[in-house]
């Protein structure tokens, strides 16, 4: 140990005695020129397609990048990996590559290292990414892409109007473009967080036996008290009247209308109002012991008869509120957050309630609300449409 | 100072002279860009917070 110390010592501390003082700094010199370009040859490689597929967790990215325009194109530019996943200024590299390191950790040690556990981890690594971007202005996109130099009006005219807005607040592409160069991970089965809350909210509410409350979360409604015996589900915010409680069970009332043609298996909060609150089993629907009809009515818009109904069912305890004031809140966040993206969210009154399901349904898919949090925010909109409130200007 | 010895000596110099050149440099460069990004990286992670977060 000692030896070496003193080996370095005199190795960086004894001045030459036959070499010139030129000749060690120009070896000197040729040294750090040949190293810098062996450290920036080794940064390129480990930028390079190849280098990031070596992993086969990576390769079904580039089978996915390979179906979209940044692949094969008309202008012949072709995307790599790091042009959109590396940051391009040094001190970001080179944290990007010590991350990089870590992931090259998990891939050895097996923590994601097959098909399989990629997808099972996809969607936490797509948020990484969105957030990435999100925080950074979509920074690597704009190396290429450039708001100033867009001609607006050479864009389809679905582009215009949303690209436009977006030149003028500046916004980061990947806001609105997701699942632009791979397969957009699901979400459908990540809870939003927002349902918690309201889930607690349920759980601290005391129920008086008799009384109106409201579900908050979708969920099946049974036959029975041991809860064994499934009639159907019952959808978020659905009144129900609570009958008796036993145990960890609810017994509730549900009246609704149904329309006579068919089964009768979906039921409406509303008269002629198509918000849903309940779709029954078929057999269920059909039970005449269960479902009491208490009057009928003809739409006069439709010619079709709708049914006043209701029937008894048992449900989990613990899931209503006495009032649709916090389902609406977590609710309308959901909606401003969601479709303002590309334009002023809609006024909920501007439309009726049988109008917002195909409005929504067409622009649902822009958005990346889970779906749970999409039966909410239709629900929402259809209970605070013009049907219910007068539009706001 | 015999001439053997003053031959071993530029031998030996030499050899040290590129060792550090040639092994020595590209090491401790590398080290040192290792270490500013790690560091850079942990900052991220504990204080400045993620790019991103
Ligand atoms: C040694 C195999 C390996 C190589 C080579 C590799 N990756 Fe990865 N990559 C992984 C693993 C494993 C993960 C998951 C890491 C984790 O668990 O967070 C990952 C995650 C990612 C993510 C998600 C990032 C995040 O914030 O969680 C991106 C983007 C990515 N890699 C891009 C690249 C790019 C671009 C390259 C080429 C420069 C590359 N990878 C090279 C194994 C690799
Ligand atoms: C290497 C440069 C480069 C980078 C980086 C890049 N793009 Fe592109 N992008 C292109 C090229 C080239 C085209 C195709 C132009 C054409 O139609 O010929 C394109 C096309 C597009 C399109 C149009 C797709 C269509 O259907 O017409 C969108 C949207 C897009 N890019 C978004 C993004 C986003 C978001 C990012 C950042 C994650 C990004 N791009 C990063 C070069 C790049
Ligand atoms: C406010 C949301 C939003 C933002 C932010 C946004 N875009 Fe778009 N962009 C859209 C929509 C919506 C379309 C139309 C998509 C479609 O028709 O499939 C579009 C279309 C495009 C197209 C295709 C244009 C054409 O030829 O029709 C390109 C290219 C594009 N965006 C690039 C970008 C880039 C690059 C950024 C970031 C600098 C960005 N966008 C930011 C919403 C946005
Ligand atoms: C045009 C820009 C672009 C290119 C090129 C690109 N990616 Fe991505 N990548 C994205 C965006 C944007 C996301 C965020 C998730 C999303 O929107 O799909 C992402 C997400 C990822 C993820 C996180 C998990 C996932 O699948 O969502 C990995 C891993 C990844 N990319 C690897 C790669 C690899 C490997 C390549 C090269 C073969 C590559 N990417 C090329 C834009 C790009
Ligand atoms: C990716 C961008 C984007 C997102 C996100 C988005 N929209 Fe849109 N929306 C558009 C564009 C573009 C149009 C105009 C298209 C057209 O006229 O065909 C439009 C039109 C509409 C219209 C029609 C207006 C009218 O008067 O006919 C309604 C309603 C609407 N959006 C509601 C929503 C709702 C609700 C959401 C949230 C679920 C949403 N949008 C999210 C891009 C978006």
């Amino acid at each position: 140990m000692k030896k070496i110390w003193i080996w370095l010592r005199n190795l960086f501390c004894k001045p030459a005695a036959k070499i010139g003082l030129g000749v060690l700094v120009t070896v000197g010199f040729i040294a750090g020129i040949l190293a810098w370009q062996g450290f920036n040859a080794g940064m390129a490689a480990t930028n390079t397609e190849e280098f990031c597929v070596s992993c086969h967790t990576m390769h079904q990215n580039q089978e996915e990048l390979k179906e979209t325009v940044h692949w094969s194109n008309r202008s012949g530019v072709r995307a790599q990996c790091s042009d959109c996943h590396v940051p391009h200024d040094f001190t970001d590299k080179m944290a990007r590559k010590i991350q990089a390191s870590v992931e090259v950790w998990s891939h050895l040690t097996g923590k994601i290292d097959t098909p399989e556990k990629f997808e099972a981890n996809r969607a936490r690594l797509a948020q990484n990414e969105w957030d990435r971007f999100k925080a950074n202005g979509s920074k690597e996109c704009r190396t290429c892409h450039d708001y100033n130099s867009m001609d607006f009006e050479k864009m389809r005219e679905t582009s215009r109007e949303a690209m436009r807005g977006a030149a003028e607040r500046n916004q980061s592409c990947v806001d609105c473009h997701q699942g632009i160069a791979h397969k957009k991970p699901e979400k459908t089965d990540a809870r939003n967080p927002a349902f918690d809350g309201l889930i607690q909210a349920a759980g601290n509410e005391s129920v008086k036996v008799g009384g109106t409350y409201f579900n908050v979360y979708p969920r099946e409604l049974y036959l029975d008290e041991a809860m064994s015996k499934v009639a159907g589900k019952l959808e978020v915010g659905a009144p129900v009247k609570v009958l008796q409680e036993k145990g960890d069970a609810q017994q509730v009332e549900v009246s609704a209308w149904r329309k006579s043609k068919g089964f009768g298996r979906v039921w409406y909060g509303h008269f002629a109002k198509n918000i849903t609150v309940a779709t029954l089993e078929k057999a269920v629907a059909q039970d005449k012991q269960l479902v009491k009809i208490a009057e009928s009515k003809e739409d006069p818009n439709t010619g079709l008869i709708w049914q006043k109904s209701s029937a008894t069912f048992w449900i989990k305890k613990g899931e209503v509120v006495a009032s649709t004031d916090p389902i609406w809140s977590v609710a309308k966040d959901s909606y401003k957050n969601s479709c303002s993206v590309c334009h002023k969210q809609p006024d909920e009154a501007h439309f009726d309630a049988n109008t917002w399901p195909g409005l929504f349904g067409g622009m649902v898919g822009f958005t990346s609300m889970d779906k749970d949090t999409q039966g909410l925010v239709l629900k929402y909109l259809q209970n605070n449409s013009s049907d219910f409130k007068k539009p706001s200007h | 100072m015999t001439e053997m010895t003053a031959e071993k000596t530029r031998n030996s110099e030499w050899k040290k002279l590129l060792l550090l050149a040639f092994v020595g440099l590209p090491i401790a460069m590398f080290g040192a860009i290792a270490t500013y990004g790690l560091i850079v990286r942990l900052l991220q992670i504990f204080l400045i917070g993620l790019p991103g977060a």
